[in-house]
């Protein structure tokens, strides 16, 4: 017995050594060659525009480490540039210049210039092993309409804190109103491999004229008036970069552009919609006002006028169906949105929505979802994704790597059907 | 004898069995030719798992109606000294080939995805040491081993899976099952390759489980538990990755958390699970190479293990060596060839042992060594 006792406890111990060599590894992860993370340079944005003497001109954003909270001057950006044939090659020369390793882990957006998407070069900028570098398939994609050097220039110059943030800013705006269409690097090398969607990419712009927030801070620090020496109407705050609205690819090319109001119903065609407030002007009907407020109505609450509206709609759920049996390939897009009436000086939205309102306001969501397709399906676009829906009605690999849907696109029928539901009614006729 | 077995409980030996097997379905298919004609492997690696289950529930039975102990013994029923030793050093090589796989695949993640400018010598250096330790302080060290990580591993699955969440599209599985029955069948079988080993590790190792009884629940857990695994795990790739992206993804569980957009706790989450599967890449690994030598030792009368995992883990360097060198690329066609019907190597010698016993033991012809149990 005591012998057993004993058997035991050696193979409690030998077993509890065990886990600790397995925990002992865990810790050893990082001792293959070491470099200590505060010697890396760790870019967060890589930026590829044409170059001028070579093929591109990569421009790479570093976050500024801040050495500690209390001190102003820190943060912000580096950047870094150089031209070459490849990223790989641009890299090689940037890194003769820097006195640290560059390292990729925290890449978290590719900016590429328009002229350089257009002509489908990112392709070719994309034909690298990501892996060697360590980038993770959920940076961002996106295009700048100004040049690449502006774009970053202008985000520097806010002197941000934290440039890590920006791919989440831009995620938030997508959550929150819709106006920009985000594609991260995993769906849109799947679109433009798979060829069965394209992808849509938010779209940087650059004004010079913005009244940068770290422009304020440093005039009022000086005892100055932080706007004194502002154009007039110039916007004030924020950064003289912004990212917004769709650009929209046919495959690796870039064949258009959507504005951030056309991006909200392109968003709603494709499923990515959560909620946005979609401003409009709506002509409301003769007959539709209430007389006993006439007395103090407005120009704009006269029936027949165009009135501005805005509407918080939040999807609620998309299907798609697709009929192949006919010549045209058929596809029906059903779409249950919640509205909530934001601003309608009228009150007519409200107080009307079962005498012609609803369907006054359905009909034009469905005409701007079909203007929006035909904007999509004139660049050659699937940037709503229908393909993904006509891929499924295929039985084997053969025949849907048979199928060409690029070439059948052209040719779709596409019908929205929509059901409005109107939340908040007591918002909507009150001034609550 | 000096054979290093111990005993453990069903728990244990259903940890290391289905964490071995688990491994093996997960991350040693070739992804370019599973992946070729569509994506079925979330049906095809449970069925394996199920196929594989059969034929050792077959094999279990052959042995307890011939009288046999263990896997050596039931092969020295059917075909004999001489047979069993050749079957024998055929399934030591399997085990050896089945030990390196894992090791093999994670090795080389390792070097692609985490390990900046370091050799794959380096990275073996790292792993390797800690396979042949745990292997060599025996069965029971194996299998209680197992039972501590298994609950980690299956934790981490599960977190990796359920971040990704957001990226699931059902249009990924279309065409189901790539619309090819016939595919989707040879790949069922070729899979058991997964399977195999861990079922038949089991086999070798019946009396440190404390008998056949107790090796055949062990193995119905262990082979359930297996295929639920990978079918979750298959069926999640199958929903965030298309069959032609899937055939160019090398290891493509570990490219979950890669997902991620948003900035959560779960970001830098790869590295851990990374750490959790190489734990279990590390006790499949030991557990093959131990079930190898101890089946070579119990078939060649040998009375000391020791000798026989020697030489196990040197083969499985070798092998690995080859590997990394580039040699092993210049047998790609047999290497095609072994994953399309690599299992028949160890399924069939073992269904003609079963049926050789049981054909025995009904004309009276067991050994007297079994006919004693």
């Amino acid at each position: 017995m005591k012998a057993m006792v004993v058997s035991m406890r050696k193979k409690i111990c030998i077993i509890m050594a065990i886990v600790l060599m397995f925990c002992a590894c865990a810790a050893l992860t990082g001792c293959l060659n070491p470099i200590s993370l505060d010697n890396y340079g760790y870019v967060v944005t890589i930026g590829a525009d044409k170059g001028k003497e070579e093929k591109y001109e990569v421009i790479l954003e570093l976050q500024r480490e801040r050495s500690n909270e209390g001190s102003e001057n820190e943060g912000g950006s580096i950047i870094l540039s150089s031209e070459g044939n490849t990223l790989f090659e641009a890299i090689n020369r940037i890194s003769y210049r820097t006195a640290y390793p560059l390292n990729f882990t925290r890449t978290h957006v590719f900016i590429f210039g328009e002229e350089l998407a257009r002509e489908g070069m990112i392709e070719d900028f994309f034909k690298l092993s990501f892996d060697k570098l360590r980038i993770r398939q959920s940076a961002i994609v996106m295009i700048v309409q100004c040049t690449l050097r502006e774009y970053l220039g202008g985000l520097a110059a806010n002197n941000n804190p934290n440039l890590t943030k920006f791919q989440d800013d831009m995620l938030y705006d997508q959550i929150n109103s819709g106006q920009i269409a985000v594609t991260d690097l995993s769906t849109f090398l799947e679109a433009c491999d798979g060829e069965y969607f394209d992808p849509v990419t938010p779209v940087g712009f650059f004004n010079e004229k913005v009244v940068t927030d770290a422009s304020q801070k440093t005039s009022s620090s000086e005892g100055k008036n932080p706007l004194e020496d502002a154009e007039e109407g110039a916007p004030l705050g924020g950064t003289m970069s912004l990212t917004t609205a769709a650009a929209l690819f046919d495959g690796w090319k870039m064949t258009g552009m959507l504005t951030p109001h056309d991006t909200q119903f392109m968003n709603m065609g494709r499923g990515e919609f959560k909620s946005g407030t979609i401003t409009c002007s709506l002509s409301i009907p003769k007959g539709s006002i209430d007389s006993g407020k006439s007395d103090k109505s407005t120009e704009a609450d006269k029936p027949g006028k165009q009135v501005p509206i805005a509407l918080l709609a939040k999807m609620d759920k998309r299907t798609v169906k697709v009929d192949m049996s006919g010549e045209k390939i058929k596809v029906k897009v059903s779409l249950n949105l919640d509205i909530s009436v934001e601003q309608d000086a009228t009150r007519t939205i409200g107080e009307k929505w079962n005498e012609g309102m609803h369907e006054l306001v359905q009909d034009y969501f469905v005409s701007e979802l079909e203007r929006v397709f035909k904007i999509c399906q004139e660049c050659n676009s699937d940037a709503m994704g229908l393909g993904k829906y006509v891929s499924k009605e295929f039985r084997t690999v053969a025949e849907l790597e048979a199928f060409d849907w690029k070439k059948n696109y052209a040719d779709i029928e596409v019908e929205f059907d929509l059901n409005l539901m109107l939340d908040d009614f007591y918002i909507a006729i009150s001034r609550q | 004898m000096n054979l290093k077995e111990g005993r453990m409980g069903m728990q244990e030996g259903v940890s290391l069995a289905a964490t071995a097997m688990a491994v093996s379905g997960l991350f040693t298919l070739d992804q370019s030719f599973t992946y070729s004609k569509g994506n079925s492997s979330y049906v095809t690696l449970p069925v394996a798992a199920i196929l594989s289950l059969f034929l050792y529930l077959i094999l279990i039975a052959s042995m307890r109606r011939s009288g046999s102990r263990n896997l050596s013994e039931l092969l020295k029923n059917a075909f004999g000294s001489v047979g069993a030793s050749i079957a024998s050093l055929v399934l030591f090589l399997c085990f050896i080939i089945a030990a390196y796989s894992p090791i093999g695949k994670f090795i080389q993640s390792m070097h692609a995805l985490y390990y900046n400018g370091v050799t794959y010598g380096q990275i073996t250096l790292f792993v390797l040491p800690t396979v042949l330790i745990i292997a060599w302080l025996g069965f029971e060290t194996i299998g209680r081993a197992a039972k501590c990580f298994v609950g980690l591993m299956l934790l981490i699955t599960a977190i990796n899976i359920v971040s990704a969440v957001n990226e699931f599209e059902v249009y990924r599985l279309y065409p189901i099952l790539g619309g090819d029955l016939r595919r989707t069948t040879e790949l069922s079988f070729s899979e058991m390759a997964c399977f195999l080993p861990g079922m038949v590790g089991l086999l070798v190792t019946c009396n440190g489980l404390n008998g056949v009884k107790s090796a055949k629940k062990t193995g119905i857990i262990a082979a359930l538990v297996a295929a639920g695994v990978c079918f979750v795990a298959q069926f999640a790739l199958s929903l965030i990755y298309t069959y032609s992206e899937l055939q160019q993804l090398f290891m493509p569980l570990y490219r979950l958390n890669h997902l991620n957009r948003f900035e959560t706790q779960l970001l830098r989450m790869d590295k851990l699970a990374q750490m959790a599967w190489l734990n279990g890449c590390m006790l499949a690994g030991s557990f093959y190479i131990y079930a190898g030598s101890l089946l070579f030792t119990q078939s060649f009368g040998l009375k000391d293990i020791r000798p026989p995992m020697g030489s196990a883990a040197v083969l499985t360097m070798i092998v690995l060596l080859f590997e990394f060198d580039g040699v092993i690329l210049n047998f790609q066609q047999l290497r095609n060839i072994s994953d399309s019907i690599g299992f028949v190597v160890i399924a069939v010698p073992l269904l003609i042992a079963a049926f050789i016993a049981l054909l025995k033991k009904k004309s009276g012809g067991a050994l007297k060594e079994g006919s004693k149990v």
